[in-house]
Order: structure tokens, then sequence, then C-alpha cells
């Protein structure tokens, strides 16, 4: 997250950026070599992560054999008969849908609860509350996932049952997706939207604390010598200067959100099924294939299923980590800044 | 200095007052993050960490033996007891068991990464060949039917498997639906929704319940396992644990659950039902075919099925009661049939078995794992040991199955 | 250069700093500095490197504050209003008073974007937008140079390009007050120059606070040049006697190179 490397500014006069001067030629052959030295080196070390993923891939395709890739694997349907009696179906495309039905709002909730953090902690907060602030959401990332879930089926569920979700359909029960039958014990989509939000937020407000923070001084003091708000420079500079960093950070909450498994199997009362409103239990990509593991021992065919499930939660991830990486890759062509002044 | 600045500067140059542009955002800001401190502080504090739990050891002069256990989360508490008090009998030993359910039990005992596989659910004999793997059933356990319906006049409501298999299918939706009231003459029903749960982890329970449906009611679709595909909308939860509180937060509710949990589901103030045996198929509203889970009523209905079994196995998922001449699963199809030695037999009863091999790559270790077996269902299995967690000492007739298995078990 | 030395004296200040004293945790940055700051003209303020000259500028617009921990006593008057009184609007005094840095500090947005960010935070947009843009742009002496496409992200910009860029985003507010923090300091000289010249057009229009560690540059541009050794003002006079009959011994000996 280094964005503070200066950037030698071109000579006056010429329209374009110039490049940096050339280093006296025994330094710069030396450099050239140090440097292919350390890219000799550092390349063992970089492809392992390219390694390993390569081979869970591997073991993952040799395990399953692809043997229920037929069209009906990208289909909506699931059905699985352990007895034999009927022959299943092991539509993925069901799980995915339930997976966005539930990591999309958390996301938006998270980064939205995020951003604001981030700006508070940054901006606005004094530095006491201000790291008392950091410190708590850095404290929920350090609980573990399944402590989320007791947590939310011990204590959150009955709230959910009793009180939030009729509440949330009387308000806004006339939107699609907010009407409809409850969930009577409380468990399902909702409370694992609600779950998955508390999670992703530490992750989200961290990166997009720092980023906020990597704004360059220079930056924020040139809006409000301009006669800014405090919250106009927010909006007009900062968000705008730290723009990667933050859609960086809401891609990881994403790849967080999307293959939490844990807590939303516990909460979200894995039900099979793009389920009808907000209220009523879900299953995710992620959960199922984690709470469907043990029988997968009894059962040969449901292993091969659940191998290729996670061959497409693998695939998932990668895509939405190279997206993230994507938009958070050049922060750093964005602004030079200087130390101290007098 | 001149002083003639004092004078009143223009009207357009007061520094004074609001900036008007959108004052009212900054605040919005500070506000939500501010309420969001609470609310993260409170999520904060009620956050717990679960403790770890640390294997002792022992020394002597003779070798050290700890012996692994993984699998069912039934079988879990029981081996946890039980380890303990074999260790001092045998100070060189220790058992180390792990509850991480009875699919990982099976496949960890395959793979030989454990001395011994729980699970609550048999391996298919074949299988079992195939790996050179023994089931070992250590105790009896059974199923109740618990459910969340306050209000009621009676203890125990009847119910049956063919009420049951019809609620969790979907047919029966309601409490007063005039099937559930036949069998509960006199009681007053309420007019409320019935929310069937089930397991969403593999469970044998699972295996158990749909067992009992898929036999009871020709109606069930789907088959039996220790996983299921559920009507869509039906809550799942995790673990026995996970099904007493989500039992204890739905109203109207109705769940499966190991009778290991009869207590703490107790404590909650659940109910559970009286079930109804193969008579109670032919004649639902005669209260006299409806039987508690009571230990010697478990007992009788293992004994019906255990004595009656021809040839003699112990690959049974779920005693449903004893047809003399079956030898699966489909025995007693349609619920127990008592016999005047067993009058009332409870329906849903089922075996917890461990896996061990009978190809050992140490000898001298296995002769522990025999040891500690035989041990396990002979004096080790005291009465107060087993009403802990609410298991019953295996039968007789079964005792001699696992007695003469284990002494086939090549040791050292 | 002052050849405006003849100019009506007489003309209120547009800032007048009082007894102004800013310490920090641990030491004075200023103590009791007093100065009046003319309308209409180039101030220059001089010193070592340490000697609290941008300080002095970053109270005049209340940026100081900024950096915590300071505590700011004594008066500042903008046009006879006391800018430090509880109820002003740091924000306004601070579109009165327009600020450039040592360093250029452009957003990373279009050029157009950099110079229309101010006029835009008080509303104007369409062809009054871009007409303050043009005339901004105009007056920096930067339209030219940038032709019509301004489009173009101002980090495309040459260094010199980028602080005359500041300078017509400052002006694009429509100040009474320019304040500039060494604004040549990071430039070449050729570009230094250049930002020099503006700053002496705009004495016409705008009163020019200058803080240079180049002696030349206040001997060149400012008309009344003050002098700040470790955190008090030594002397504030017309540049031209500040230079050449220094009334202090300190000050002769900074302006003749003895120390720096």
């Amino acid at each position: 997250m280094d964005r503070r490397e200066p950037i030698p500014r071109p000579a006056d006069g010429a329209s374009t950026p110039t490049p940096v001067p050339a280093l006296p030629n025994r330094r710069a052959a030396n450099g050239e070599g140090r440097s292919r030295l350390r890219g000799w080196l550092a390349s063992p070390v970089a492809l392992l992560p390219l390694g390993l993923v390569a081979l869970v891939a591997a073991v993952l395709l040799w395990e399953s054999r692809l043997a229920n890739l037929g069209p009906s694997f990208w289909g909506l349907n699931y059905f699985f008969d352990p007895s034999g009696g009927a022959p299943s179906v092991f539509g993925v495309s069901l799980f995915l849908v339930d997976s966005a039905i539930v990591a999309g709002p958390a996301l938006a909730l998270a980064s939205g609860l995020s951003l604001a953090i981030a700006i508070s902690t940054v901006v606005y907060l004094p530095p006491a509350p201000s790291r008392l602030l950091t410190l708590l959401t850095n404290l929920l990332a350090g609980i573990p996932s399944v402590v989320y879930g007791i947590w939310g089926y011990v204590v959150l569920a009955p709230y959910f049952g009793t009180t939030a979700q009729p509440t949330l359909r009387g308000f806004l029960g006339w939107l699609p997706g907010f009407g409809g039958p409850l969930s009577a014990g409380g468990v399902g989509s909702l409370l694992a939207i609600f779950i998955l939000t508390i999670m992703v937020i530490p992750i989200t407000a961290a990166v997009m604390r720092e980023s906020l923070r990597n704004v360059p001084n220079d930056l924020v003091e040139a809006g409000l010598a301009l006669g800014a708000t405090p919250w106009e420079v927010v909006r007009r500079v900062r968000l705008r200067a730290a723009r990667r960093g933050l859609w960086g950070a809401v891609f990881l909450g994403l790849g967080r959100a999307i293959g939490e498994s844990v807590a939303v199997a516990m909460v979200i009362g894995a039900s099979i099924q793009i389920p009808p409103n907000l209220y009523t239990p879900s299953t995710t990509l992620a959960s199922f294939i984690f709470y469907q593991l043990d029988s997968a021992f009894f059962y040969p065919n449901l292993l091969t299923a659940l191998t290729e499930f996670a061959l497409v939660l693998l695939a998932v991830a990668l895509v939405v980590n190279l997206l993230g990486q994507r938009a958070s890759g050049a922060d750093a062509t964005v602004i030079v800044t200087g130390g101290g002044r007098g | 200095m001149s002083q003639a600045a004092s004078a009143p500067p223009p009207a357009n140059e007061t520094l004074i007052g609001g900036t008007t542009r959108r004052p009212r955002k900054s605040t919005v800001g500070v506000g939500l993050a501010v309420g969001l401190a609470v609310v993260l502080l409170a999520v904060g504090l009620g956050g717990g960490y679960a403790l770890g739990k640390s294997l002792g050891g022992s020394s002597g002069g003779t070798t050290q033996y700890t012996l692994t256990e993984t699998g069912s989360t039934l079988i879990y508490p029981y081996l946890n007891l039980l380890g303990p008090n074999f260790t001092k009998i045998y100070p060189n030993v220790v058992i180390s068991p792990a509850g991480t359910g009875s699919g990982t039990g099976i496949s960890s005992a395959e793979q030989g990464l454990v001395d011994i596989g729980g699970t609550d659910a048999y391996l298919l004999p074949n299988v079992a060949a195939q790996y050179n793997l023994i089931n070992v059933p250590i105790a009896i356990s059974s199923q109740l039917i618990f459910y969340n319906v306050p209000g009621l006049s009676v203890p125990h409501l009847n119910l049956n498997g063919t009420v049951l298999a019809m609620i969790w299918s979907g047919v029966i939706t309601n409490w007063n639906d005039p099937l559930i009231q036949a069998a509960n003459p006199g009681v007053s029903l309420p007019n409320l929704p019935i929310v069937p749960l089930h397991r969403s982890d593999g469970s044998g329970d699972t295996f158990m319940f749909t067992s009992l449906c898929f036999l009871s009611w020709k109606g069930w679709t789907g088959g039996y396992g220790t996983t299921y595909s559920w009507k869509a909308g039906q809550p799942g939860y995790q673990g026995n644990a996970g099904m007493v509180t989500g039992l204890t937060n739905t109203r109207g509710g109705i769940a499966y659950i190991g009778i290991s949990y009869l207590s703490s589901a107790l404590a909650a103030g659940l109910q559970y039902a009286a079930l109804g045996d193969q008579a109670a198929n032919v004649n639902g509203t005669n209260p006299a075919n409806y039987i508690l889970p009571t230990p010697t009523n478990i007992s009788e209905d293992a004994n019906l099925a255990l004595e009656n079994l021809q040839p003699p196995s112990v690959a049974i998922s779920l005693i449903l009661g004893g047809v003399p001449g079956a030898t699966n699963l489909q025995l007693g199809a349609g619920g127990t049939m008592p016999t005047a030695q067993y009058p009332t037999p409870y329906p849903d009863v089922n075996l917890e078995y461990t896996l061990i091999s009978t190809h050992p790559s140490n000898p001298a270790r296995q002769t522990w794992v025999v040891t500690f077996l035989e041990w396990a269902i002979s004096s080790g299995a005291t009465a107060p040991r087993l009403s802990t967690v609410n298991f019953l000492p295996l039968t007789p007739a079964v005792v001699g199955y696992d007695m003469q298995a284990l002494a086939s078990v090549p040791i050292g | 250069m002052s050849d405006d030395g003849g100019r009506d004296v007489e003309a209120p200040p547009i800032i007048s700093v009082r007894e102004l004293t800013v310490r920090a945790r641990d030491r004075v940055i200023l103590e009791r500095v007093t100065l009046d700051i003319p309308d209409r003209d180039v101030t220059g303020i001089i010193g070592p490197s340490g000697c609290g000259k941008t300080t002095l500028i970053r109270t005049m617009n209340r940026m100081a504050e900024r950096s915590g921990g300071l505590a700011i006593s004594g008066s500042v008057r903008y046009r006879g209003q006391e800018i430090y009184a509880p109820e002003v609007n740091p924000v306004l005094v601070r579109q009165k008073i327009g600020m450039v840095f040592q360093r250029p500090v452009v957003f990373p947005m279009s050029i157009f974007d950099n110079v229309a960010f101010g006029p835009r935070l008080n509303g104007l947009d369409g062809d009054e937008l871009e007409a303050i843009v043009l005339r901004s742009l105009e007056r920096a002496g930067l339209l030219g140079e940038v032709g019509s496409d301004l489009d173009r992200p101002a980090l495309e910009l040459s260094g010199g390009q980028q602080q005359r860029l500041c300078i017509a985003r400052a002006l694009a507010v429509e100040p009474r007050v320019l304040l500039l923090d060494e604004p040549t300091a990071s430039l070449d000289p050729i570009a230094a120059q250049r930002v020099e010249a503006l700053l002496f057009e705009l004495r016409r229009e705008y009163a020019v606070v200058l803080v240079t560690h180049n002696l030349q540059q206040a001997a060149r541009v400012a008309t009344r040049t003050a002098f700040l050794y470790q955190g008090r003002l030594i002397e504030y006079d017309e540049t031209k006697r500040l230079f050449e009959t220094p009334r202090e011994k300190l000050t002769e000996n900074y302006v003749t190179g003895r120390f720096g």
C-alpha cells in the first residue's frame, strides 16, 4: 500500500513529462544487475502463490474429473437423493445467485458504513475517539467467524424473527424482496447479510482508512485553501484521490463476503432455494460446500459435485481478486507528497 | 498604523456565518460514525471466544499411546467421558477424541488417519470390507421429536412416522391439521403454522429421521441419507445444539434431535413427542399405540430388532422394530410392531458405531484399540456414564457380536 | 523592484497582524509579530529556514490551525474584521485569502476541473463557469500555453505550468489576497521567472504575500519586505531600504549572506 513514493517532477517548459534523468552509467549498470538478481530471487517467491492456486485447481479438477459438468451443472436446479432412488441434479447457478443475493447487499452496506468509518477516523474525529473507532473495527476482524455464527443464531436470530423482520416488512414491504413470508426462527438471508456486513466492515474499513489517510496532505490543504469545507474536501478531493484504493477495498470485501462459509452456514437457514424475499432461508455456494462436506464423505457423487462447486468458487474468487487488483492498481500515479512544512 | 480599516466592511465581505452549501452532510457523517461506533462497541463486547482444549499426557515405564478418534458429535462426549476412566486403569494409554462429523469419521478411518472412526450411521458392510474396517457398535442411542407449541394441555403430543413425513414434505402445514388432531383426541391444537427444522450439516440424525419418513409414508420422495434435499424454505441448523437453539427461537417449529441433547432441549422449555408404533399406523387414534422414549422403551425396541435379525448384523441405521427375517433398513417398514415380550418399543432408535481396522499397520498399538473397545462395551459402559449422554447399554446380542468381531482383529 | 514606491501609502491595510504569537507544544514559533499587509501590492517575507515565515502566512487564512497542537494568540484582521473571532467561518476567510503552496499541488483531474474547483463549490456552472475558468487561466498566463485542450489531465503539465495552474485555480475563487509559500522553490529558473513575472502582474488587482528564501526574488518583486528571525519580526520596511540600509544588524547580516 505504498503510495508515498515520490515521482520525479518533469522540467518546466515541456508540455509532457520528461523521464527521470539517466543515472551515471556505472551505477545504472550496477543497479540493473542487482535488480535482475533480485528478480531471479523474487520470482520463485512470486510464483509460489500462483503455483499454490494452480495446485489447488489441479487437485480439484482431478478429484471431480468434471463428472457432472453437463448443461444441468450450470442450471438453477439442485436435487440429490442420497439413497440413489432418483437421478441427481447439481446446478451451481442456484448457489451463485444465492451468493449474490447475500453478498451484494452485505457488501453495499459494509462499503457504505466502512466509508463513513474511514472518513470519520481520518477527517472528523479527534485523535482519541478516532483511535478507539479504529481499534474497535480491527477487533471485529479478530473474532473467529464461528463466534459470529453462534452469536448470530443464539442472540440475533430471535430478535430478527420477532422484531427486525416484521419491522422491516412494515416499512419496506411494498418493495420487491421486502414483502412476503418471514422466517419464524429468524435465520435466513437477512441475518446472513447482517452478519456478513459486520464481518466485511473491518476489512473494507481498514483499506479505505489507509487509502484516505494516504491522500497527500498537500491536496487536502489545497482544497481547503480554495475555500472548500472539510466535507467538500472529503467529497471532491480525498474520495477522488483515493478512488482506486477505495475500489480495492470493495473488491477485497467482496472476496470475503463470497468466500465466508462457517458463519453464513450457521445463520442463513440452509435452504436450497432462490429465496422469494430477503427474510427466508437460502444458502450460498461457500456455505453449502462447507455444510455438505461431511455428507460428501458418505456419497461419492456428492463429493465430485462439491469439488466442482469448489472449482467454481475458486474461479469466482480469482476473478474478484483480479478485478480488485486492477481497480486498486496504479494509485501511485496519482500524487506526490512532500514532507513537513516550516 | 492607520485604523481606517475598522470601518465596517462591505456586506459581501463578511466572514461570519455558516457555509451555506450543504452544511448537513458533515454532521450526517459524524453522526453516522458515532452511532456506528456505539453499535460496534456492543458487538465487540458481545463477542466471546471459544476456549481451546488441552490434551493431557501421562508418563510411565511402558510405551505411551495416544489413540485418536474422530467423527460423530454424538459419540464425542461419551468417548470424552470414557477416555480418562480408561487411562486410570491403563495409565500408558490416552484416548483423544474429536467431534467432527460422521462422514469425517468414516473418511478418516478409511484413510487410516485415526485409530477409531466414530459414526452414527453404519458403514456399508461391503465398503467396510474394501477398506479393511469393521463396524463396532458401542452404545444405543435414539432420536426425539421436539416441538415448540406453547399452551398445550398435554406434556407430550402423539405423532407418528406418517404424520412426520407429511409435515416435512409440506403436506401438513398447520398444528390444527385433522391428522394431528386424530392422534391427539381431546387436545386443543392451536391454529399455528408448522415450521419443520432440519440439520444443515451432514448428520446421522438426518439419516435416521429421513429413514423413518421414507419407511413410514409412500409419498416421501428423495430417499434417505445424512443429507437430504429438503423442501425449499425450511430452515436448517448446524448440529444438535443449533437445532435446540433454532427450535427455541421458532414458534410453531418441530425438529428431530439426538437424545444426547435431551437435557438442554428440556432446559430450553421444549417438549418432545410420543411416537407411534406400527399399530399406530393402523389405528392412529389409540393413545396406547404412542410410545415415549424412556430407557425401557428404547431398550425394548433395540431388543425387538436385534434379537430377531436374520442373519445377525449390526449394520442398521434405524431400528424401527423387529420383523423376523429382515436384515437391513427395510425391516419393520411403517413402524414397530410390538410383541408380547416387548410391548412398548420406541421406534426411533439407532446404534452408535466405531470403525477400526482389521489390518492394522501397528499391531501393538491396535492391541490397545481393541482393549479399549472391549472395555467400553463391557465394564466401561456403566449406567452413570451412559446416562450422562442418554445412551443405553448394548443388548447382549450386540455385545456378543462385538466381542467376536474384536477377537478377529490381529493384534500384537 | 521598487518602482512602485510612490503608491498611496495612506490606503488602509488589507491584513493587520497584531501581537501574533504561535506556540507549539515545546517551542515558540512566532512571537508578538505585528505587521500590516497593504492591498494591491507585493509583500515579501524572508528569513532563514524555520524562522516561522510559513506559519505566519498560514495564520493569515487560518490554515495554521490545521497543524494540531498550535496555540495561536494575538490578532489578525482582514479589512478590519478579526478572523480569529469565534463567529468567523474559516471557510469564508479562505475564500477571500487564497493560498499557493511550495510544490505545485494540482488535483488528479483535468485542467478545467482544477480551475473550476473553487467556483463550482460556490454553485457556478455553465457559461459562467467556463468564463471564469478561461479568465483565470488567462490571468495566470497559462491560457496560451495549454490552448484549447482543457480536458487534459492537469498532471500532464510541466512543473512550472502546474504552479501557474495552481495560481489560476486560486484566482478563480476571486480572492482579495493571495498568499504564496515559496511558490518557485521547486521550479527551474526559467519557470520560476515566469511565476515571478506573473506575481508582479497580479499586484495590480490583488494583495500578494510572498514567502521566499530567495533574497533576489524578494528584491525583484516585493514592494515591502519583512525579515523574520527565530519567530520574531526583526525588520519590516520598503524592500529597497531593507536591503540597502537595514536598521538592524541581524538584517544586514542576513541580506549580505553572512548566514542563511
